[in-house]
């Protein structure tokens, strides 16, 4: 089976004042179709530098990133850009946009892609039926600061999933989230790795949620230590 | 065909109306921004068109081709006396149907029953001809031909006397013109300027008898050509021929005369475009600030939007569209604001303070230049919104 994620001998390097500090490490990985990977690892470590590059908001400076079987080596800002709209992103904190609607949320993220050609009346409905899937449908109209924690990052995941990627990279997404609330969101991510076919690259230092995933990447000082 | 449908079929969510709609104070706040701005705008630029216009209200409406005045003369304000035989040099050529001269001099005056005395304008003509192009002067320059007559401006400012509202009474009206006793015999619509505050018409000879400058000078002549003489090749022509201490112009060409010493040689001219300009600097900074305010207090929303695949261009866009938003929402009421504010100001004043089409039109430019200055400037707070800190 072709990755979709293909990662190969990558660098990557902070300047801090004359000296450049390595976080990565000829960090190598491959992510399948349905397959759901999670980078484990101390604060620090490199794994969100690692979900930066993959979506394409740092411009590589070592080593190969293969998304979708194009490289992302040398690609110039618009072509990242263009990249970034594949894929759906979850954040750490839900970063939803202030002052829109949970259902205007999520047209904005297919408003953002290029791929996505919907009247505003289907990007609404395709909204409607994402926040329905996910148990909020009675809440298309509220304000992020009308939602609870939980619901916000369901909210965020409904983003993620509205322009149907194939690919979803989740920086801790449960890690502002209480317990259960972070179970909720776990259960809902394997699901549909399971029922969609949806491939995940997920970070997490939170050992409770292996359970989760298909495989357990460890990093520590920029290097992948075991599988 | 098909391109265009699918353009305006998508559509996407109105992020800078948003913006503004769902923050009504800084919407409000901006929008009072742009008002004080629009009105301040109008207001200078307004008072400096009143300003040239009616520097010319009473010259405008000479029925005359070539208006001659005293070579020493750089506006009204500075009209000085001429001999009245240098009209002579213009009866000699056949274009010349006749000549005319008319007299301008600055009076004391006071209305009866009142006390205090006030510089007006007193201007002097033979009632016997078509000196004006203004109806209610022909109506009742034939009054005039009684001495010791005048015809009221009745657009003069109030502090002159109540003489419209006295004239509608059924008595004879009297003012001391230089503490000689004049009857007004008619109201005539002249109005006033920045020079001079009131005005009234009278025959030479009443004039004469008013003015403390009794003599064959004059300050105005007014020379009518035949239908169909080109008066700026006439005066060409003749320009050699003047005597060395009259000047003459066409009548458009002493109207734009008048309308450039208020313009060049007088400050308030200068004092009211500057002010145009404070306004216009003054709006763009209040609306850059808000601006710039809104961009701080949304940066982490502008890093979201870049983290989903928005462009610095289009977050860009969003705040240049906030400031085109406020632009033509603002700017109407601007304009309501200055039409009342126009109103008073003619009121109290008598100066023709008025909206015009063309003014509307170029204020509405550069309000929207202003605007778009202001979140050009504060487009730049936008250069700190990163998409990498949504993951930080």
């Amino acid at each position: 089976m072709r990755p979709l994620l293909e990662i190969s001998n990558l660098d990557h390097a902070f300047v801090s004042g004359s000296q450049f500090v390595p976080v990565l490490k000829s960090v190598s990985l491959h992510l399948l179709p349905a397959e759901f990977i999670l980078l484990s690892g101390p604060s620090g470590c490199g794994k969100t530098t690692l979900l930066t590059l993959v979506g394409g908001m740092r411009s590589i400076q070592n080593g190969s990133i293969k998304l979708f079987g194009t490289e992302l080596l040398g690609a110039n800002q618009a072509s990242r850009n263009m990249h970034r709209g594949l894929i759906g992103m979850i954040f750490q904190s839900h970063h939803l946009i202030s002052f829109l609607t949970a259902e205007e949320n999520i047209v904005l993220a297919m408003d953002a892609s290029v791929q996505i050609r919907r009247t505003m009346e289907g990007k609404r409905r395709r909204a409607r039926e994402l926040l329905a899937q996910l148990g909020l449908a009675e809440k298309i109209h509220s304000l992020p600061k009308q939602l609870s924690g939980g619901q916000r990052q369901r909210v965020a995941i409904a983003r993620a999933l509205a322009c149907d990627p194939k690919l979803l990279i989740a920086d801790e997404p449960t890690a502002s989230l209480d317990a259960e609330n972070g179970r909720l969101i776990m259960e809902l991510l394997r699901e549909l790795v399971d029922t969609q076919g949806l491939s995940i690259l997920m970070t997490s230092h939170d050992q409770r949620l292996y359970c989760y995933a298909d495989k357990i990447i460890k990093i520590d000082d920029g290097c992948l230590l075991d599988s | 065909m098909s391109q265009r449908n699918s353009w305006w079929k998508q559509s996407k969510i109105p992020i800078a109306w948003l913006l503004l709609a769902r923050f009504r104070v800084k919407l409000f706040t901006a929008l009072i921004g742009i008002v004080f701005a629009s009105i301040l705008l109008h207001a200078q630029l307004g008072l400096r068109s009143a300003l040239f216009e009616s520097s010319i209200s009473i010259f405008k409406t000479f029925n005359a081709d070539i208006v001659v005045i005293s070579k020493v003369a750089v506006g009204s304000t500075s009209l000085q006396s001429f001999d009245r035989n240098r009209l002579v040099i213009f009866d000699r050529y056949p274009e010349v149907v006749d000549t005319t001269p008319v007299r301008y001099d600055f009076v004391r005056w006071r209305y009866a029953g009142s006390r205090e005395s006030r510089l007006a304008i007193m201007l002097g003509f033979d009632p016997r001809l078509r000196i004006f192009n203004q109806e209610d002067i022909l109506k009742n320059q034939s009054t005039l031909l009684l001495p010791g007559r005048i015809l009221y401006d009745e657009l003069s400012r109030r502090e002159f006397g109540p003489v419209k509202k006295d004239f509608e009474k059924p008595k004879p009206l009297f003012a001391f013109v230089n503490d000689q006793r004049a009857r007004i015999s008619g109201l005539v619509k002249l109005g006033t300027s920045f020079s001079y505050d009131a005005s009234f018409l009278t025959s030479l000879s009443t004039f004469e008898l008013l003015s403390d400058n009794k003599t064959d000078y004059i300050e105005i002549g007014l020379v009518k050509l035949f239908p169909g003489t080109d008066a700026v090749s006439f005066l060409r022509r003749i320009q050699a021929n003047l005597p060395s201490d009259v000047q003459a112009y066409t009548l458009q060409d002493f109207l734009d005369f008048e309308k450039g010493y208020w313009d060049r040689s007088k400050p308030i001219g200068f004092i009211f475009a500057f002010n145009a300009v404070l306004g216009f600097t003054v709006g763009m900074l209040i609306l850059y600030q808000i601006l710039y305010t809104d961009v701080s207090n949304h940066l982490s929303d502008f890093s979201t939007m870049l983290a989903l695949a928005f462009t610095y261009k289009r977050i860009r866009l969003i705040v240049f569209q906030e400031s085109l938003f406020l632009a033509v929402i603002g700017y109407p009421i601007g304009v309501f604001g200055s039409v009342l504010l126009f109103e008073f100001i003619s009121s109290v004043t008598g100066l023709p303070v008025r909206m015009s089409t063309d003014r509307v039109l170029i204020c509405f430019l550069i309000v929207l230049l202003m605007s778009s200055c202001s979140a050009l400037m504060a487009m730049r707070k936008l250069d700190d919104a990163n998409p990498i800190e949504v993951f930080e």
